[in-house]
């Protein structure tokens, strides 16, 4: 299992489009995702949750992964996020 | 037998066009399906009937996508992506299971239940663009409601074989990509936005619309006919023979111009005796570029930039503007790209949401916000000239009342220059610079502004209202607002005679009744809505500027605005009477 603290740096936060890309990433891999920002944390393979988060700009959040993928499952998740959801 | 009176509802015009039909109406939204009890061993046939009903949605809504990025390309189509990850979305589908197991009932009826509360606590979410993602959430459930009862998904109008208007209290984004192209000849709804992905659908589908009819749903009934205005936002109910002849006229000289004038998109617009008119074009939105070049318009001479910067309720900063403004003047190079500085009251802005007025039309907004926010004003400014590099582009500036602000935006419009230099940035030395004339003030000080500016553009609706002091949008003095007003027209002429090249972008441009005296006034340019662009070619072509030129006079003198519309149309109807009839 593995842990990370991210921070939301594409302008208009997770809104529709970057939650349904960090789904899709999510489950491309076989790794449980959980999200988890103040008090709440959701699975990271459901968009409901993801956009019931509302995480806005600049807002942080922790990731834990966990499975045989893990690694990889992570990697790609902060390329995602790092990259602001290939936003401008 | 009673009389049917004709009846006239007003809403916003997002996508032009007239046509006329009966009506059907659609009734919004999903009705809650029958509930009954379920027996143990009938659980596995239910999860079965899901899953088939959950295919075939995704095979629909695939099939969906496919269609509008084809019709008007990925961006548009991603609105679907979202739609496809509700279908099978994990939290829904556990508490699917839970709830299913504990009620007993058939899968429609839990399911419906499951989704509505999810739509429900979606609703609470405090963003406002998530919160406008329920309406996605619904059609998801809808279709998968009526998958599930067997049914083949149709859409709304594919089982009325008559051509018809589609009347609706909404239609989500989906139902507009999925008309019936064949059959629904345009549509109104009672509630949406000018600025919906619906009103942008709408206008790649070439179907006239309306949107936010209040009372709509109450006041049309099934199988009235109907006319559609898309150009002025009218539906009419029971026409009356007169409106009804009226709008078969207005249509046919709409179509027939067009057909006329496919054939010359390339002919100079000129007057007979030689003067060359630029006859540009209105945007505002990034997905009507690809009809710029096929209206024969040259260039942009009005680029709205409000709907790009507020749409989402975030101010897209100088990069982000820089690609989007790029964007556009690649497509129109070599023809020029005029761009406006943010238009809008301070209210609008994402970061002042505080802002009351009890006189906003005479209040904070246009260059005075800019003004008062240089910082946001300069990130434009900058990525307005770095675009400039890409073909050719000019600015100018909303709502100045004076020389003053003109000095003061030349400096602000100066230091961005002077920083893209330090940063080694390319942009064009020679982009124009220009100030709308829309204020009274700014109109008698023309020959004070001149020496200044490289370009004048009339915006004709505010000049009128600020001039006469009428609010067309009050119901009790909206006919007050007459654009051919004595006092108007000498305004606009003591601009144009300040001797520098003066555009009009109202819609006094797009009147064909009045393009004779703006013409005659000495007008160089018209900027008009990219649907009339052929039409005001045509109407110039034919045109003689010498005898423009003298009515104007004539007009300069008259008493009041139906003494100046009539000397205007007389040459209108002499010189292109067949736009007319």
């Amino acid at each position: 299992m593995i842990k990370k603290q991210l921070t939301v740096l594409n302008k208009l936060g997770i809104h529709a489009r970057p939650a349904a890309q960090f789904v899709r990433t999510a489950s491309r891999y076989k790794a449980e995702v959980v999200v988890a920002s103040d008090e709440e944390s959701i699975d990271g393979k459901s968009i409901m949750g993801l956009m019931m988060l509302a995480v806005g700009h600049g807002a942080s959040f922790n990731i834990t992964v966990d499975g045989p993928d893990e690694e990889e499952s992570m990697a790609a998740l902060v390329a995602l996020v790092e990259n602001k959801f290939g936003e401008a | 037998m009673m009389e049917t009176l004709e009846r006239r509802l007003r809403g916003m015009p997002i996508s032009p066009g007239i046509v006329i039909a009966t009506v059907k109406v659609e009734v919004a939204g999903s009705t809650a399906p029958g509930i009954y009890s379920i027996r143990r061993c009938e659980k596995q046939a239910e999860w079965d009937r899901l899953e088939k009903a959950l295919c075939r949605t995704e095979v629909e809504l695939n099939e969906l996508k496919a269609r509008v990025e084809h019709m008007s390309g990925a961006d548009e189509a991603a609105i679907f992506d979202a739609h496809l990850l509700f279908l099978r979305d994990r939290s829904i589908m556990s508490k699917l299971h839970v709830e299913f197991d504990a009620r007993m009932q058939n899968m429609e009826a839990v399911y419906y239940a499951v989704v509505q509360n999810f739509m429900e606590l979606m609703r609470r979410v405090e963003d406002a663009y998530l919160r406008s993602r329920v309406a996605d959430m619904e059609d998801v459930l809808r279709r998968v409601l009526k998958n599930m009862a067997g049914e083949h998904h149709e859409c709304p109008s594919s089982r009325d074989k008559q051509p018809h208007i589609l009347a609706a209290y909404d239609l989500s984004p989906s139902s507009t990509a999925d008309l019936n192209r064949d059959l629904v000849r345009g549509f109104v709804t009672e509630a949406g936005s000018t600025v919906s992905h619906t009103a942008i659908l709408a206008r790649s589908l070439g179907l006239p619309a309306i949107v936010g009819i209040e009372q709509l749903t109450i006041e049309v009934k099934a199988g009235q006919e109907v006319i559609i205005d898309g150009y002025e936002g009218l539906f009419i109910l029971n026409p009356s023979p007169e409106t009804k002849e009226e709008y078969l006229n207005l249509r046919a000289e709409k179509e027939k111009a067009y057909k006329a004038l496919a054939l010359m998109r390339d002919l100079p617009a000129e007057t007979t005796d030689g003067r060359h008119i630029r006859v540009a074009t209105n945007v505002e939105f990034a997905h009507e570029y690809s009809n710029i070049t096929a209206s024969g318009a040259e260039g942009v001479g009005l680029y709205r930039t409000e709907f790009f910067l507020l749409n989402d309720g975030n101010m897209p900063n100088e990069e982000e503007q820089y690609v989007h403004y790029k964007d556009l003047v690649e497509a129109c190079a070599p023809e020029e790209v005029i761009f406006r500085s943010l238009d809008a009251g301070g209210d609008k802005l994402p970061f002042e949401r505080d802002v009351k007025e009890d006189n906003p039309f005479l209040g904070w907004r246009g260059i005075r916000v800019s003004l008062s926010r240089p910082e946001i004003f300069k990130d434009q400014l900058r990525a307005i000239l770095r675009a400039s590099a890409h073909g050719k582009a000019g600015v100018m500036f909303p709502m100045i009342s004076g020389y003053t602000e003109v000095i003061r935006v030349k400096k602000l419009l100066q230091d961005c220059r002077d920083e893209l230099n330090e940063r080694g940035q390319a942009y064009d030395p020679n982009l124009r610079v220009g100030v709308m004339i829309e204020v009274p003030s700014a109109a008698m000080m023309a020959d004070v502004l001149a020496p200044h500016v490289d370009f004048f553009s009339i915006g004709t609706n505010d000049l009128t209202q600020y001039t006469i002091a009428v609010d067309r949008v009050n119901r009790r003095v909206a006919d007050m607002f007459r654009p051919a007003h004595p006092g108007v027209i000498r305004l606009i002429d003591q601009t144009i005679r300040a001797g520098i090249p003066t555009a009009i972008c109202g819609e006094t441009g797009s009147d064909l009744n009045l393009v004779p005296l703006l013409i005659g006034l000495g007008a160089t340019e018209l900027s008009v809505g990219v649907h009339v662009v052929p039409l005001i070619r045509y109407a110039i072509r034919h045109l003689n500027y010498e005898e423009c030129r003298e009515m104007a006079q004539l007009a300069l003198k008259a008493q009041d605005s139906s003494a100046i519309k009539k000397l205007s149309r007389e040459i209108a109807i002499k010189s292109y009477p067949n736009l007319f009839h």
